[in-house]
């Protein structure tokens, strides 16, 4: 079906392929065949896409809004370093230039929306940890 | 363009202003345009809105369908757990009671990304521990 456009004058008589055709455009845009107007954003209702009408995987990482975070410093033989990461965070990136073992943190976030770790460093040390999170608006 | 919204009377006449509004008012609509009606959930068919219909940064954390789980038990010295989570999980919040109580490999392969997992050593000293996390939910 292709996207017809009326356009009618005052006088004649109307035809059935007219108002066939007005009635064709209704499902001709909702179908976007070529030539239809598409709808643009305004047009769309507040949470009006749903889990069922969002393709599957259609969501990537473009698609999401992130934010980074990083954290860097220096430690001192056998010194613990504690981090609290942001909510939604994906796997961090921990860096540490010499050997330093990862180890729980010591202060109990309230969830598992408090997320984080320590380090600890067997040896002195400079390290980095940088992390990627969901953004909250 | 504005939405008209024309109403017909019976035993009116039909003039090109009234058919042609007619007409506009699918465009009107699809524009947004003041007073057109808004595209409703149920007009959207299955798996109709594609990544390319998607803004940029869109999704943010409220956009996620996710929820929250945690597990937690005490370690004795040398005493090795295994924490499995869910697909899907972000970074976990890792308490322990006592200093050198470390995370490592776990000990089963979990095959794949989608069951993520790690363990818990506790190297000097018995610990409590807690591993509380959120994770992406199939929705609704």
């Amino acid at each position: 079906m292709t996207w017809t456009n009326q356009t009618f004058t005052d006088g004649p008589i109307l035809t059935s392929t007219q108002m066939n055709n007005l009635q064709a455009d209704i499902t001709a845009q909702a179908n976007a065949d070529a030539s239809a107007p598409q709808n643009v954003q305004a047009s769309i209702g507040l949470l009006s896409a749903t889990a069922i009408s969002i393709a599957t995987a259609a969501v990537g990482t473009s698609e999401i809004k992130t934010s980074l975070a990083s954290t860097a410093g220096s430690a001192s033989l056998a010194e613990y370093v504690y981090f609290t990461f942001n909510d939604y965070c994906f796997f961090p990136m921990f860096h540490s230039a010499s050997p330093a073992t990862l180890s729980g943190h010591t202060t109990a976030g309230s969830d598992g929306s408090q997320p984080r770790c320590s380090l600890y460093f067997t040896s002195a040390s400079s390290y980095d940890v940088d992390h990627r999170y969901v953004a909250a608006s | 363009m504005t939405w008209v919204g024309t109403i017909f009377q019976v035993g009116q006449e039909l003039h090109d202003t009234a058919l042609n509004a007619v007409n506009d008012d699918i465009t009107a609509q699809a524009n947004g345009d003041t007073g057109a009606p808004k595209q409703q959930v149920g007009s959207y068919a299955t798996g109709s809105i594609t990544a390319a219909k998607i803004a940029a940064s869109a999704v943010v954390r409220s956009k996620l369908a996710t929820a929250l789980t945690s597990t937690s038990g005490s370690l004795s010295v040398g005493e090795n757990v295994g924490i499995i989570l869910s697909r899907n999980a972000f970074f976990p919040m890792i308490y322990v009671s006592a200093q050198r109580t470390t995370w490592r490999p776990h000990l089963s392969d979990g095959g794949s990304g989608s069951s993520p997992r790690f363990s818990l050593t506790a190297v000097t000293a018995e610990a409590s521990y807690e591993v509380a996390y959120r994770y992406v939910t199939t929705g609704s």
